[in-house]
């Protein structure tokens, strides 16, 4: 099914857009992936991903207040949907279902 | 606070950014630009916004604005639109229609014409490696090819062409004669050059001195119904030998653009193997033409230097003026008018570029009034505009509607065109001698252009009118203004001048060329060619031993006033050999003149005027060595031999020939006379110092009484058997032979003329359709004028004044345009009239005349209108 399956970096923007609510916007975002996770991404990265994710269904969005500090132009704020909270929700319980299948041997055994 | 970021960077995101996203992108730049900024200094901001600007490159989407509309009825709209227009305005449509019909088959049948002249000897595969060398007074000699293959490798092949033998006679086995033109050709001459073979030999098919390879159209003509190859003919050549012939080849017919005409080929070996031909190893003798086929790194300046080299190492001689030029086969048909000597038919550079100029004006004429109808129609179009622009029609919807308009009228006109076109092209073809389509190998090739030609008209009337009228404001017409129209009405004003100063160039250049051509025709020529017939006897050993005989069968007849023979006519060329004047000694065999030779009373019987002494005359045997000078040649005998000549009769004269280098004299005598200077060439030429020698041969020359030319003719081929000739009766009349001279100039300027009255007629028509809007448009300010009591008289005033302007403008501009183009064009000749101020008036009154009828009709026509009708709705 196209559109339901996300890449690791839009899973990112995605958890950001949630755990960043209400003030999700681009330069927001970028800035909080870089505090929180040390990533380095360039703003129209960002912003293509945000688009990318609304047209999927997966994010909406308003327009803000206008500030004097961005030139009189108004922020964009996303939101996360429902359909945005739910295939966060299935990738979190794909990747843990999968966590728990691995047997401990594999994991022990790794050679450092 | 931050500066601004970079302008052209922010523009260039306007330019690309989705405008539903620029808002949110451009603001989040901006927020960390400022941020960069505060951090890390101006630089580096600048950087980063110019990288991410560009970065957002990868959100560029193609924008629609418009979604999916139903576009086919919206074009069927415009058309019906369209066509209403047509029908509703039959005299404006009829007007334009009439000028492109006439502005697109002059210029596609220009174009066929120039297209025709221009294909010359392209169909030759090598046509851009061979070259054609030749003197600019004569010809090339036989040795000059081979040398020149032997010492220079970048010439990889040469052609020897000996192409004298016109109007060859041809007898079959079954004793049936024909005449036709026959070429002497080296072997290789069908490898060179591309005339195809449709069959016989066609490895080697002028190897051996017993071939001859026919064209097509001879070889039905000789051997109809019969397999060709191996008949066997003769023919004769140089030395009247007889040459025995067998068809080796067929090749097909050569191509009206090919500059080398000829019906039958015979190997150049036939010259070589003859013991009496003394100059085949000569270089002083100019006697053959050349071609060499060049390598595509070959230096054409330094072979041509080369040559100087190779004379005198091989001649013995001083070098001298001995250049010679190589010319690409591509450029020989329409550059070689500087060769003083050619066998082929020459074609005119200028006249090809003054049809192009004069087709590309009547096409803009034409154009020129679509636009200017179009635009002074447009606030009766305005309302239209205004209502759809009003429904939500974009700008461009407008330019495409009125585009498709101009593309019905074109494509109607073109049709029309189309048809014009095809009844014109014979006659056409007849009148320039050119195959005009032949030469196109596929319809596509004739279609094509003409769409093309039909597109770039529509384009061109419709592009300026189109976006004038979609450029209105909706708000200011529906609420009754017109739509801001003065910087259109400039345009038109300015567009009327161009085309009335054109026309009035073209109607000054047709009077002109119309003088200078019957001013060449009615000058006086020094003798009188009506009434003049001339027959070529040909033998002119026969010829004398018949004369007396010859002489007294034509003096009796009734019609015939003189009789005598000739060896030249008028128009034809002289020869130059060295002739050595009494008093002067610098060199052996003298100087370079030009000898003219007339027989025994043909100075009287031409009408030729004596200024001293005597005509060569039959009685005085002495006679046969004298000279007659012109008055050229004795002026200038005064000035380089002294006073001596003052008194020329009875002066000697030595005339030296040569054959091979060695110069012997040919023959000595005294002068018996100067005869007034006669056009022995057309007069765009000068005339030559002649020393005319007496030739008594050749042709036969009698003048008949007025009106009685053509039975003459008639008695006179009854009597030719008697006369023992070995030629059949052919005639020429001298009137026509020296006026062919002028042929081309005069279909020339014939063309020019219906050429330039067609421009006239087409300007005319677009100033009846203006004149008639503008009347049409003052309609109700000419009512209350008259109400409050204007006479007719001031209201025509009135309405021609504003034309008169334009028009007085267009002639201010035309005059020197026009006198500067005649009078370059009257250099040409030799024998030229003098511009006077009469062509000028004249045409100025033309086209003032023309203008004022055609803008008068309609003003009149409004003025004389009755006030009432044209107000009643106030």
């Amino acid at each position: 099914m196209k559109g339901t399956n996300i890449g690791e970096f839009e899973e990112l923007i995605l958890l950001m857009v949630g755990v960043m609510h209400p003030d999700a916007y681009g330069v927001s975002v970028k800035n909080e992936l870089m505090q929180r996770t040390g990533r380095k991404a360039t703003l129209s990265a960002v912003h293509a991903v945000l688009q990318r994710l609304q047209e999927k269904g997966f994010l909406n969005s308003e327009f803000g207040e206008s500030t004097k500090v961005r030139g009189g132009k108004r922020k964009k704020l996303f939101r996360l949907t429902a359909a945005g909270s739910k295939v966060l929700n299935e990738t979190r319980q794909t990747r843990n279902q999968l966590w728990d299948e691995i047997p401990k041997v594999a994991l022990s055994s790794i050679q450092h | 606070m931050a500066p601004s970021p970079p302008k052209f960077a922010r523009r260039f995101l306007h330019w690309h950014c989705d405008p539903e996203l620029l808002e949110e992108v451009e603001g989040d730049l901006n927020e960390e630009y400022e941020a960069v900024f505060a951090e890390k200094g101006a630089r580096k901001a600048r950087l980063f916004y110019n990288m991410e600007v560009f970065r957002f490159m990868r959100m560029y989407k193609p924008r629609k604005r418009i979604k999916t509309l139903n576009h086919i009825d919206m074009y069927f709209n415009y058309l019906k639109v369209a066509f209403r227009n047509l029908s509703k305005h039959k005299a404006y449509s009829a007007i334009n229609i009439v000028g492109l019909v006439i502005g697109i088959s002059c210029s596609f049948l220009i174009f066929l014409y120039v297209k025709a002249e221009l294909s010359f000897d392209q169909f030759h595969t090598n046509a851009h490696k061979i070259h054609r060398t030749q003197h600019i007074y004569s010809f090339m000699n036989a040795q000059a090819g081979p040398t020149f293959k032997e010492r220079y490798p970048e010439v990889e092949d040469f052609v020897r062409v000996h192409p004298w033998f016109t109007n060859s006679r041809v007898t079959l086995a079954d004793q049936q004669e024909f005449f036709d033109d026959m070429y002497m050709v080296d072997h290789n001459f069908l490898d060179v050059f591309s005339f195809e073979i449709i069959s016989g030999d066609r490895e080697t098919p002028l190897n051996g001195p017993d071939k001859v390879v026919l064209t097509e159209s001879l070889a039905k003509k000789y051997f109809p119904n019969q397999t060709v190859i191996g008949q066997s003919l003769k023919t004769i050549g140089w030395g009247n030998r007889e040459y025995n012939l067998t068809v080796s080849a067929v090749i097909k017919d050569v191509p009206f653009n090919s500059h080398l005409q000829f019906d039958f080929l015979v190997p150049f070996q036939l010259l070589e193997d003859d013991p009496r031909i003394t100059i085949m190893e000569s270089w002083v003798n100019d006697w053959v033409a050349t071609y060499l086929v060049l390598d595509e790194q070959a230096d054409v300046r330094k072979l041509e230097m080369a040559y100087d080299d190779l004379w005198t190492e091989h001649s013995g001689l001083d070098p001298g003026d001995e250049t010679i030029r190589i010319m690409p086969l591509d450029k020989l048909h329409l550059h070689s008018a500087y060769l003083e000597v050619d066998y082929a038919q020459q074609g005119n550079i200028s006249q090809v570029r003054i049809f192009g100029a004069v087709a590309v004006i009547i096409l803009l004429i034409a154009c020129i009034n679509f636009m200017n109808l179009a635009t002074a129609r447009a606030s009766k179009r305005g309302k239209e505009v205004g209502v759809r622009k009003v429904m939500g029609a974009y700008k461009k919807q407008l330019v495409i509607q009125f585009l498709s308009e101009a593309f019905v009228i074109t494509f109607i006109g073109g049709l029309i065109a189309a048809v014009m076109v095809y009844l014109f092209i014979p006659p056409l073809e007849n009148m320039s001698g050119l195959a005009l389509t032949e030469f196109l190998s596929t319809p596509l090739a004739l279609i094509l252009p003409f769409l093309l030609i039909v597109l770039f008209t529509a384009l061109l009337a419709g592009a300026y009118p189109a976006f004038v009228l979609s450029a209105f404001q909706p708000a200011a017409i529906l609420k009754g203004r017109s739509g801001g129209n003065s910087k259109a009405g400039w345009l038109r004003k300015g567009l009327v001048v161009f085309q009335f100063t054109v026309s009035v160039v073209l109607i000054l250049a047709a009077m002109v060329a119309y003088g200078q051509m019957s001013y060449v025709k009615s000058k006086s020529l020094g003798f009188k060619p009506a009434q003049l017939i001339s027959m070529n006897y040909g033998n002119s050993q026969g010829m004398r031993q018949k004369w007396n005989m010859i002489k007294a069968e034509l003096e009796a007849m009734p019609a015939v006033t003189d009789v005598f023979a000739s060896r030249m006519l008028p128009g034809d060329n002289a020869y130059n050999w060295g002739y050595k004047f009494e008093g002067y000694t610098e060199e052996p065999h003298g100087e370079g003149w030009a000898g003219y030779y007339l027989g025994p009373g043909a100075i009287e019987g031409f009408g030729m005027e004596l200024i001293m002494g005597r005509g060569f005359a039959e009685e005085i045997s002495s006679d046969s060595n004298a000279w007659v000078l012109n008055e050229t040649a004795w002026k200038q005998a005064i000035e380089r031999y002294g006073d001596l000549w003052k008194e020329p009769i009875g002066k000697r004269i030595e005339y030296y020939t040569t054959n091979s280098g060695d110069w012997h004299m040919d023959k000595v005598g005294t002068v018996i006379g100067v005869v007034k200077d006669f056009h022995h060439h057309g007069l765009q030429e000068a005339i030559e110092p002649l020393v005319i020698h007496n030739a008594p041969s050749g042709n036969i020359l009698v003048r008949v009484r007025e009106g009685e030319v053509q039975s003459t003719l008639a008695d006179l081929e009854e009597k030719w058997e008697q006369f023992g000739s070995i030629n059949p009766f052919s005639y020429r009349l001298i009137d026509q032979h020296f006026n062919r001279l002028y042929v081309q100039e005069d279909q020339f300027s014939q063309l020019i003329l219906v050429f330039c009255g067609l421009a006239i007629f087409v300007a005319c028509l677009g100033l009846l359709g203006l004149a008639s809007f503008t009347a049409e448009q003052r309609i109700k300010e000419i009512g209350v004028r008259k109400v409050l009591g204007a006479s007719v008289r001031q209201i025509l005033w009135l309405l021609s004044l504003s034309f008169l302007k334009l028009i007085s403008l267009a002639v201010l501009i035309a005059i020197p345009l026009g006198f500067i183009l005649t009078n370059s064009w009257l250099n040409n000749f030799e024998y030229r009239i003098s511009l006077s101020w009469k062509f000028f008036a004249l045409s100025v009154l033309a086209t003032g005349i023309i203008a004022l009828f055609t803008v008068g009709y309609h003003s009149l026509k409004a003025a004389m209108n009755n006030p009432t009708k044209s107000l009643r709705y106030e």
